[in-house]
Formats: structure tokens, sequence, C-alpha cells
């Protein structure tokens, strides 16, 4: 017999207002777009119409569990359909074209290692494209549609995931759906970890694992029938996760290890110990991902993993090294290379960073009281730990990036931390005192997640708008799609070209050639463009770097860089360039011997170095 | 709970006929949204379902986490499948229709053995309850305004890709390197201008004219035509130009080989 109806409380109501927001934030959009005043304050008021109601019901306590979930998934799905609306016709972020790149070339020979002048990991982990393409095909999609609904799909059912580890972590629905709302607030939610590209996919399975991870911790012995099949089910995942993506496999291993060696150990002082067999504990699946990961990096993506990682990793370093002694490499908080936030802006991330900042130690003193805080959200505590240690990369150009990447598992801990405190407080049932402190945490968490997509988008990248110069999305153009396509019909595939950063993005992918961006013997490519005539140097660059082509955009000339840099973070004068490359460097090429035109728009030309290589 | 012999298997048969409903609908000449509707599903969720109904016993883990393994075994199955396959085989879409095939069905049929073998060990959970027809028809509008919201965007998308007007020429030798007289040299335009033009293109070389056409383009339309370079004084390149409105719009060159 089918139970009664499934009690949905006010998600009837905050569905459609989560609906409307989105609705706001097309509209916004478009006024960006056309350059109309007041459109980024349209953006925020659609962005806290989607949130601040799903997180004053999350507050609630008498919302069901059916109900927290479904609010979840509200926001998850229109949160979703925000980062769609910012390019809604293609892909646009710089990973997406990446990864577009991969499975296009997938599709064209039918096997997942061909080499990505953009991405230049996708070859070791194929585990998206391996992915998206039997979707592609079987559904007869574009790469766009299929890869844009695969990761909303994946995208809404980690957000279940997520609700579930936070509920058998904190032993509260209530609870877990306050912290899946504090995840949401993390940097990369918006639109990092909703763009097509292996980290959007490869969370779900790690947090599949975590879940089954879960299971296996908790299985009694009556449950031996289905132990061998969740030994397999965490094999099969743990195989995926290592063939996806190496920084959530690494992360997820650490978080296992830690459980297991906390359960091992037994409860933290002042709670009962507890002691299981170390293989049904997390040590197992940790085995398990451990093996996957180390054998996929020893046979497949070592060499790859260490190029991406390495430079990123060691950026990082340096330029705390710097920062240290006072020297180069410090970035002024809440600045991008010239592109300032305002300070209402300024003062809302403070304030989302320092109510985070505040939820770490009254959620471990929490923990700490607890009759029996068991390994799992010890393991979790220590990740909230490590936001403090991510907050100071912030203050780098180069740690921004690590700060970025990490911030996706970091907000696992702080999530859970925020939720063990705030569960605590006056909930929405009673009235008078309820109501008003449900009211008063939903308009901070508003403020922290605003805070959190303040500090993980620069200004120029949280609304679509007119061309900006070295920008990244916001320097995707129709006449470098133009070109991109006249590249991909015309030139032949795989030709090595000298490009901007963000005309790189479209020449790598949909031109399909490969740009050639950092250094060659030793000169810096951006070193081409800036020269007053084209030197000994330049055409060292050409030659010994086997340059078939070279894209020049005269934008380039019209303004500095908003990103920071115009052809990669390391060319010098990166994210100190107040003046943009002198017109005249760009004249230089049409009248250079030994170039010649093949291809002019206005804006782009794209010049042949046949001639200099047969002179 | 129901009774586990009350049509426990219903799940095992709907994924089962999705997946063999997914070879005519593949292999046969359909409709693009036809192929999109019964395939996107059963790609993203058929080889999962039935992997973990081979794998877990019903009710060995609930119905939320069911979905989250179901949809996380789904892209390992795709990604371990399709990484195993393309090392003997390369991977196009007959060969993803069989391996959803080869997963589905098996697993189906193992998880169907498995639950009998299993007999009364565990119980199949009851169906779950569904929402009213009031909370239903609200979740429809926001689903209609959320869509009216993408629709909205995208038009805005394309009418600031319609603002930028632009002409595009392009000249191409026939493989690497210098072009050399007599080769076949192709010479290209594309209108992105935002209305139906006339064009003027020329091809010349040291001044005297080897080719001279006049075009009329719609908006996005594309144009081009294959030209014989012709011999000239060594040192002079084949030039292409583009006129609009009697002037001088765009110029491309390629450098000639001497013969």
């Amino acid at each position: 017999m089918r139970p009664a109806r499934l009690q949905l409380g006010a998600l009837p109501a905050v569905a459609p207002l989560a609906a409307g927001g989105v609705l706001l934030v097309a509209l916004a959009d478009n006024a960006a777009r056309a350059g109309v005043a007041g459109a980024e304050a349209l953006f925020w008021v659609g962005l806290v119409a989607i949130y601040s109601p799903v997180a004053l019901r999350l507050l609630s306590a008498s919302a069901s569990r059916a109900e927290r979930i479904g609010l979840l998934i509200v926001l998850s799905v229109s949160l979703f359909c925000v980062k769609v609306l910012y390019s809604p016709l293609g892909f646009s972020f710089y990973d997406e074209l990446g990864w577009w790149r991969a499975t296009h070339d997938l599709l064209q020979t039918g096997h997942p290692f061909s080499d990505n002048p953009l991405v230049i990991t996708t070859p070791g982990f194929p585990g998206l494209d391996l992915f998206t393409a039997p979707v592609t095909q079987l559904a007869s999609l574009s790469i766009f549609a299929a890869g844009t609904i695969a990761v909303g799909f994946v995208r809404t059912v980690f957000v279940l995931a997520l609700f579930l580890l936070f509920e058998r972590a904190t032993r509260s629905t209530r609870a877990a759906g306050i912290a899946v709302a504090v995840y949401a607030c993390n940097p990369s939610f918006l639109y990092f970890n909703a763009q097509f590209a292996y980290e959007s996919v490869a969370l779900l399975l790690g947090l599949a694992l975590l879940l089954t991870t879960v299971r296996w911790a908790e299985a009694r012995p009556r449950d031996a029938i289905g132990a061998r099949g969740l030994v397999a089910t965490m094999a099969i995942v743990a195989c995926a996760l290592a063939v996806t993506h190496h920084m959530t496999s690494y992360a997820i291993l650490a978080l296992l290890a830690a459980w297991a060696v906390l359960a091992g150990l037994g409860a933290p002082p002042g709670a009962a110990a507890r002691r299981d067999p170390l293989l049904h504990t997390a040590a197992l699946p940790a085995i398990l991902l451990g093996a996957a990961a180390s054998a996929w990096f020893a046979f497949v993506a070592g060499g790859v993993t260490v190029e991406e990682l390495g430079d990123v990793l060691t950026g990082a370093l340096a330029s705390v090294g710097d920062l240290l002694p006072g020297l180069a490499g410090a970035k002024t908080p809440f600045e991008s290379a010239g592109q300032s936030n305002a300070w209402p802006a300024r003062a809302v991330a403070v304030a989302s960073i320092l109510a985070l900042l505040a939820v770490i130690p009254l959620g471990l003193r929490k923990l700490r009281r607890a009759s029996a805080g068991d390994p799992l959200q010890w393991s979790l505590a220590l990740l909230a730990v490590l936001y403090v240690a991510t907050l100071a990369l912030r203050l780098t150009h180069e740690g921004t990036e690590t700060s970025q990447r990490a911030s996706e598992f970091v907000f696992l801990g702080l999530a859970f931390l925020a939720a063990t405190v705030v569960v605590d407080l006056p909930a929405g049932r009673t009235a008078g005192t309820g109501h008003r402190s449900s009211l008063s945490l939903a308009a901070l968490a508003t403020v922290v997640f605003a805070g959190g997509f303040i500090v993980g988008e620069p200004p120029q990248g949280r609304q679509p708008g007119p061309f900006l110069v070295g920008a990244e999305r916001r320097s995707i153009s129709p006449q470098g799609l133009a070109a991109a396509e006249f590249a991909a019909a015309t030139l032949p595939a795989g030709s090595r070209i000298l490009v901007d950063h963000a005309n790189a993005t479209l020449m790598g992918s949909y031109g399909e050639l490969d740009p050639v961006m950092r250094r060659v013997s030793g000169v810096a490519v951006s070193r081409v463009f800036f020269d007053r005539v084209l030197g000994r140097a330049a055409r060292r660059v050409i030659r010994d770097g086997d340059i078939d082509y070279i894209v020049v955009d005269r934008r380039l000339s019209r303004s500095a860089p908003a990103g920071g840099f115009y052809f990669t973070r390391q060319e010098p004068g990166a994210f100190e360039h107040t003046d943009p490359i002198p017109a005249a460097s760009l004249r230089k090429f049409a009248r250079a011997p030994g170039l010649r035109t093949i291809y002019a728009s206005g804006e782009i030309a794209i010049y042949d170095t046949s001639p200099l290589e047969a002179g | 709970m129901r009774h586990p012999s009350a049509g426990r298997d219903g799940d095992l048969v709907l994924v089962a006929a999705l997946a063999l409903a997914a070879l005519p609908v593949a292999v046969l000449p359909s409709p693009d949204w036809l192929r999109a509707v019964v395939l996107l599903p059963t790609a993203l969720l058929a080889p999962g379902y039935a992997l973990l109904a081979a794998l877990l016993p019903p009710g060995f883990v609930s119905r939320d986490e069911r979905v989250v393994l179901t949809v996380a075994l789904s892209i390992a199955a795709w990604a371990l499948g399709g990484l195993l396959l393309q090392v003997f085989v390369e991977l196009d879409r007959t060969l993803w229709i069989a391996l959803l095939l080869f997963l589905t069905l098996p697993a189906a049929i193992v998880a169907r053995l498995r639950r009998q073998a299993d007999g009364n060990s565990f119980r199949v959970p009851s169906p779950p309850p569904l929402p009213g027809a009031r909370a239903v028809a609200s979740l429809l509008a926001a689903a209609a305004v959320g869509a009216a919201a993408l629709a909205v965007g995208s038009a805005g998308a394309e009418r600031q890709l319609e603002r930028s007007r632009f002409s595009e020429l392009w000249m191409v030798a026939p493989g690497p390197g210098l072009a050399r007289p007599g080769d076949a040299v192709r010479v290209g335009v594309r209108n992105r201008e935002g209305r139906r033009l006339a064009y003027r293109v020329r091809l010349s070389r040291a001044g005297v004219t080897a080719g001279e056409w006049e075009i009329r383009l719609a908006d996005e339309a594309a144009w081009s035509v294959e030209a014989t370079v012709p011999g000239g004084p060594r040192g002079r390149p084949l030039v292409a130009t583009l006129s609009l409105h009697g002037s001088l719009h765009r110029r491309v060159a390629l450098d000639v080989e001497a013969r």
C-alpha cells in the first residue's frame, strides 16, 4: 500500500521564488551584456532570491526530510542555471573549452589520450570525456548540450550526496540541510565546480566513495551478503575516481586516511574508545583508492599530474616565499589586475570570511564536548582547520589558484562545523525568538554565500558583458569564434600558433590548433608581441617553436589585460601591466618580411610564417 | 514494506527494457529529439542501476543512497568500460550501444538471480510517497519559469553576438609552405555584417589582376573560389582584396615561391 502524500512543506512556495530569482539573473545578465546600468544590482537581487528563502526554510525545525532534500535540489538546479546563463550558447570557461577539445578528439579518433594544448591533464584523466562521449553520441547531442546536461545532473546528485554524508556525520537532517547550504557558500560552488570539467564529475565519485565507506564502517555481521558487493562498489568507484581527477582522488584519500587513523586510534580524549578491525574502517576504501590512484599515476598520469600540480604548487610556494620578506608576489586583497571590488562587496566578503573563521573554534569546542565524537566528524573538523591556510594563500597571485582549488574540499569540514554550531541555536518552530533567530541566521548565511562568490570571482567575471582585453571568458568574442571556425575548416589540425590567452582557448578548442603560450628557447612568447620589431629573439621563437601561424588580436592594444596577463601568468610584467601592448607592436606583423596575412576580419588577423621559415 | 514476491523485479525489468529500447532508437534512423528523450536518461542511469542491483541486495542501502550510487556507477561504467575497450577497438556509437547492453542486461539478470537466491533475506522497499497535486503544479510552474529564464538568457546572448558586425577574407595555399605558380589557392569571404551585402573580391600579383568577382552574400553566408597562382616577378606576393561600398575593406596575401 502506498503511504500518505509526500510532505513537502514550504517547497511549493520556495521553488517558484527560486525560479523567479533565476529569471532576474537572466534579465540582469542581458542588461550586463548591453552595458545597462543597474545590471549588477539586479544580479545580486536574483541570487539572494534564489538562496535566502531556501536557507531560511532549511534553518526551520519544522521542515521534513523530504522537504529539505527538495529545497537543496531546487538550490542546486537554480544556481546551476545561473552558471549556464553566463554563457547559454556555448562554453566560455577556459577548462570547459579544454575539455571540449578532449571530448572532440575522442569522438574523432575513438581514443581518449590525445594531447591537449589547453588542459594538459586531459590525456591522463579521461574519465570525463569517456562519460560525455557516449551521452553525446547516443543521444545525438552536441558536446555543449551533452556536457551541460550531464554536469547539471551530476551536480544535483552531488548535492544529494552531500546531504546524506552530512546527515550521517551530524545525525540530524536539519543540520545536514544547513551544512549543504553552507557548502554552497564556497568560492568555487557557483561557477568553477559547475563547469564542464573533470572535477565537477569527480566530486560526485568522491562523495559516493565516502557514502559507501560510511556503510562499510557501520555494517553488521548479518550484512555479510551485501558486504562483498559493497567492497566491489567501493573498488569500482575508487578506480573511476582515480582515472577522473587527481586532486579529488588525493583529497578523498587523505580524508579516508585520516578517518582510518582516527578510527584506529579510538575517539579523541574524553570520549568512549571505538576499536574496529582495521579493514572494517575507512582503511579498506583508503587502500583501494590509494592503490588505484598510485597505479594510475605510475603507469599513465604521472607526467601530466606532476607538470600541472607541480606548476600550481611551486608557484604558490614561491609567491608565499616572496611575500614573507615583503618582496614581489603580494596581491592586494579584493583587487585583480586593476579591477577592484567596491567597498560594499569588500565588506560582504570580509564578513563572510569572519563568520566562517568564527565557526572553526566554536565547532571544535562543541565537538570536543560531545560525548562520542566519531572519526568521520574529527576528519571533517581537520579539513575545516585548513581553511585558515587557504586564506593566507589568497594574499598572493599564484596562491589564489591553489586556494580556489582547495575550497571545495576544505568547505566539507567548514560546512560540517557550521551546521553543528547553528543547529543548537533557536529554530523557526517557535514564534518570537525562534523566528527572529532564523531570519538573522538566514541573513548571515546569505552574506556568507554572497561573500564566497565575491572572493571566488573577480568583478569582471561575475556576469557576462562587453568584450574585455585579457579577461578570460569576457574575452570570448564573435571575432574570436569566427577565426577559430576558419581555422578548423581551413588550416591543418594541430598547427602550432602564437596567440594570446583568450583567443588560444578558442583556437585550441574549436580551432583544433596547438597554441604555444609560454617560452620557446628561453624566450617568452609575449615578447614576440610586445617588441616593436620582429627581431632576432622573435624569429628564434618562431623557428625553434616550429610555429606555423601567428594570431594577432588588435584589441590587445586598447587596454591593459583585465585578468593581469595577455598570454600566461608567468609572462614578464604579469599582474603589473598598466599600459596596453603598443598598437605599433601589433602592426609590425603586417609589414614584417617573412610573414603574410592569410586571414583578416578587422580585429583579428592570422599570419602565415611559411615565408619566414622558407627564408 | 511489501511482500518480496509481489513484483519485486519490476525495476530490473524496466531498466532492461530501457536498454533494449535504446538499441533500435540508436541504430535505426530516428529524430534527434527521440534519441535524446530515450537515450539520455538511459545512458545516465541504466548501467549504474543494473550494476548496483547486481552488487547490493534491495534495501541494503537507502533509496537516496541508491540514487547517488546509481549515477556514480553509471559514470564508472562508461569511464572504465570505455577505457578497457579502447585498448582493442575505436570507441564509436556502435561500441557505446554494445557496452550499454553488455553492462546493463547481464547485470540485471545477475541481480534477479541474486534476489531469487537471497529469498526473504532482504525486502524490497515500499514505493515512495508522491506529492500532492498542488505541490506538483507549483513545482511545474517553477520549472516553467526556469525554462523561460534560460530562453530569455539565450536570446540576450544571441543579441550580443549579433551586435558584432564584420566581414572575413582569407586565402590559403594548397599545402604547407609557399604557393607556386600554377598552384590552386582558395580564396574565401564570409559576411557577418548583419545584412545582405555586395562585395568585390580581387586577386592580383604585382599589380596584374588574376581574378575579380562581384558577389552578394546574405548575413552569415560564405563564398569561396579556387584560383590559379599566376606567374610574376620574383618576390612579389599574391594579394587578395575585399572591397565593400567601393572601399578597400580587407587584404590578405601569400608569398609565391619562385620556380
